[in-house]
């Protein structure tokens, strides 16, 4: 028995060294583009090959583009040198830049032009909350701990305004934009916090929500979506990205794809300071992302 | 009449054919998933570094991370409790070979095995819905998720009881319910505790859906402090949680051993009465403190159920509508994570069977080893699959290798566990038969243990192959693609039309494993 197993194993090995083939991490004839879906966004991505091909021909190498639902994969990711740049969220490339010293070269703009976003407290219009102040001793939905627009950024804004989120308010988290939603239309919470926008996404699935509720106030501005690389990538190649993805992002074709899967209009140029709003309002929440 | 020589020939020919027909599968699957073992091996240090930054426990940080954990182990017993208790009544009907009606069973089965594909984000939109957020969603959740894997895993142990066992009783007038009385639950009683420890374990290790539902526990913190990237908090939180596990299977191990404390003696008549009183009270006390807690959970108002209720209702309506223009674009997702969940549970079914040898203390050559591997199956479980696959990720790079790798980990953990705790439960009547004629640990292990068990483990394989299909969560985080990422993204966008879709395949697909599983444990029997 043991012999027939250690032929097996021997030959399992074997069959694993069958497949073989590298690449070459200074200058890579394929790049990988590591691509989170942002649940904050309002198109479902089906297929990005077309993208594919539009970001190949512009930056003149053969791009693959992986999709992850976390960003974490990704940020280790490039912080392994596995992925060469990646479309991801603002949290993403500040912990990436801690983490590995990743570059952000460009940033996402929306349909207003805007390279920000925010989120939107929501209440019930019946339910005599008219200031943020009233907020006091209400219940409170969140989307999660980790959660930029469902939680840092209007829990920062509420601790701006003198709330303290543990003693003034009482906090739930609701596991979900959609759910959040849902528990103020069934007046389970008397307050909610959710990115701009999530209203209008999900009106159709819970009836009345645009009559009943309204808008309490807005938090920050939260730096939108970056175009992040690798720490250790040559110059050069940085550069070449960059240009070819400018050209190709705002070129016709990568326009009208990326309004259509992303909903992000066009890219510009980006600094490390764009992002320095993430890190402050970390660290107004007790998160430290400073390197 | 052939001759031994000529039998031992076409023996081995067999199973020649077996070894070609399993080897030439790894190989296809192999190469469906882009299997490469320089990028592996060039990975190491990659992984080690995850894992390096991994070593740094933080234990200064304990006060909401016991909250959190206390929270979970409370939902968590109570859940898997409650999930066993309701699922008792079902695997009795279930179960094909002392069903009172086959077609009924079978029937049920088919039910249950759609339902079991249904994922937890979906449970969770539903309860949500109907009982807002908060503990009683978060351990109704957890009833749910206990409910179905112990009608599986029990209705299974039952069906392998063998047959001549249940005609010797039945032969001597008992009727349907002797029948259960003096045989199926004799036979079942120490797998029930096993089980009861296995849903409870799960339950604790992986209560992201507690998060889902917003009832907190140690899910959601894990599941935080991955976001940012603090490693060290995440590696206390794993030491803890295994901690909590060995707990557990050292209480399960007990349990099954019957290893009892004997704090007084039952020597007369009168004692065993007031002991048989006494045990009655304490059931009743556990049974009321139980129902205590779910009621002190349980706080929404009777219009606010109904409300909940018409929502919950019209999510499962739509799921019934299901798009079919959907197929084409979920197709490949599907294959995909059909070749990478074969490829890994036959690995991982391979690994288990060596695992298990040592893990298991009938089998293993001292108790000494026997702890080590416990110990070692319970590090792969422990860890978390998301942190597994985020580590081959980093290694490896995206895609099918590095998913696969991560459910190899896993699924071999957890086999090992199940099918270890099999083997234990085996009549030691069957080891000391074969021991006499002079075999050695081995030869035990191998034309005993594993002959005896063997269609339980083919039962296991499947189940595990099961799970990894619908696993959505370890593919969709590093890139590999899979039905798991189309699926949680739907649901989140909350299209049910094509969630209905794509639980319809899937559910078709996992029902056909479930009755080539049923076809070849029934063979083997």
């Amino acid at each position: 028995m043991w012999k027939r197993l250690s032929v097996f194993l021997v030959f399992l090995v074997a069959i694993l060294f069958a497949f073989t083939g590298c690449g070459d991490k200074k200058d890579p004839k394929t790049l990988k583009l590591g691509f989170v879906p942002l649940i904050d966004g309002d198109k479902l991505i089906e297929s990005t090959a077309p993208l594919a091909d539009v970001l190949s021909k512009a930056i003149g190498k053969k791009v693959e583009i992986v999709t992850a639902t976390n960003y974490v994969g990704i940020v280790e990711g490039i912080s392994a040198s596995k992925i060469d740049f990646g479309i991801i969220p603002p949290f993403a490339y500040v912990l990436a830049n801690k983490e590995s010293n990743a570059q952000v070269i460009l940033k996402a703009k929306n349909k207003k032009g805007q390279s920000f976003y925010r989120s939107e407290f929501f209440v019930n219009k019946d339910s005599g909350i008219k200031s943020v102040e009233d907020l006091k001793g209400k219940k409170v939905a969140f989307v999660d701990p980790s959660s930029s627009s469902g939680y840092l950024y209007p829990g920062a804004f509420l601790k701006k305004n003198g709330i303290d989120l543990e003693k003034d308010i009482q906090v739930v988290y609701s596991g979900g934009h959609d759910k959040s939603l849902q528990l103020l239309l069934n007046k389970d919470v008397d307050a909610i916090a959710v990115y701009e926008g999530a209203r209008e996404k999900y009106q159709k699935e819970f009836d009345g929500i645009m009559e009943q509720t309204e808008v309490l106030c807005y938090s920050d501005n939260i730096p939108y979506i970056s175009v992040t690389v690798r720490g250790d990538m040559t110059p050069e190649l940085k550069e070449k990205i960059k240009e070819g993805l400018l050209k190709g992002l705002n070129g016709e074709d990568g326009k009208k794809l990326t309004i259509e899967l992303f909903s992000l209009y066009g890219f510009e140029e980006a600094q490390d300071s764009d992002y320095e709003g993430i890190r402050t309002t970390a660290e107004l929440m007790n998160i430290d992302l400073r390197k | 009449m052939i001759s031994l020589e000529a039998y031992m020939k076409s023996k081995r020919k067999e199973n020649l054919k077996y070894f070609l027909i399993i080897s030439i599968s790894i190989l296809i699957l192999a190469y469906l998933i882009d299997t490469n073992i320089f990028i592996f091996i060039k990975g190491i240090p990659d992984m080690m570094n995850l894992l390096f930054r991994m070593i740094h426990p933080d234990l200064t940080y304990n006060e909401t991370l016991m909250t959190a954990l206390l929270e979970t182990i409370e939902m968590s017993i109570l859940g898997s409790s409650l999930g066993l208790f309701f699922s008792i009544p079902f695997i009795f009907v279930t179960a094909e070979n002392i069903a009172p009606s086959r077609l009924l069973a079978s029937l049920l089965n088919k039910f249950f095995s759609i339902i079991r594909t249904i994922p937890s984000l979906i449970w969770a939109a539903v309860l949500v819905s109907i009982f807002s957020i908060g503990k009683f969603s978060g351990t109704i959740a957890l009833t749910i998720i206990g409910f179905l894997i112990s009608q599986k895993l029990l209705r299974e142990r039952i069906e392998e009881i063998k047959e001549n066992e249940l005609n010797s009783i039945e032969a001597v007038g008992a009727n349907k319910i002797q029948i259960m009385y003096y045989s199926v639950i004799p036979n079942i009683s120490k797998h029930v505790i096993a089980i009861f420890f296995l849903i409870l374990e799960s339950n604790i290790r992986s209560a992201t859906i507690l998060g889902f539902v917003g009832a907190g526990g140690i899910g959601q913190l894990m599941w935080t402090h991955l976001n940012h990237l603090k490693y060290n908090i995440l590696a206390t939180i794993i030491f803890i949680l295994f901690f909590i596990i060995f707990i557990i299977d050292f209480l399960s191990l007990c349990m099954r051993r019957d290893i009892k404390i004997k704090l007084f003696q039952i020597k007369t008549l009168t004692t065993f009465k007031i002991v048989k009183i006494l045990k009655k009270i304490v059931l009743f006390f556990i049974v009321y403190i139980f129902l205590k807690t779910i009621n002190d959970y349980f706080s929404i108002s009777f219009q606010r159920l109904i409300i909940g209720i018409i929502q919950g209702k019209n999510i499962f309506i739509r799921m019934l509508h299901p798009n079919f223009l959907y197929i084409p674009k979920m197709m490949s997702g599907i294959f995909e994570s059909l070749y990478i969940a074969l490829f890994a549970t036959i690995i991982s079914s391979i690994l288990c069977l060596i695992l298990s040898y040592f893990t298991a203390c009938n089998s293993s050559k001292s108790k000494i080893t026997s702890i080590f591997f416990k110990i070692f199956s319970n590090i792969l479980r422990t860890f978390p699959p998301m942190i597994v696959a985020i580590i081959f990720f980093r290694g490896l790079g995206p895609g099918k290798f590095a998913g696969a790798m991560a459910l190899i980990v896993y699924t071999t953990g957890s086999m090992t566990k199940i099918y270890s705790e099999i083997i234990e439960n085996v009549n030691p009547n069957i080891e000391d038969s074969i021991k006499s004629t002079g075999a050695t640990n081995v030869s035990v292990y191998c034309y005993a243990l594993l002959k005896e068990t063997f269609p339980s483990f083919i039962g296991v394989a499947l189940y595990r192959l099961e799970s990894n299909i619908r696993n959505s969560t370890i593919l969709g985080i590093i890139g590999a693609g899979g039905i798991g990422t189309l699926l949680n993204m739907n649901i989140i966008w909350r299209n049910w039309e094509n969630v209905g879709m794509m639980i319809l395949v899937i559910g078709l697909m996992i029902g056909s494993i479930d009755t080539i599983s049923r076809k070849i444990r029934m063979r083997m029997k």
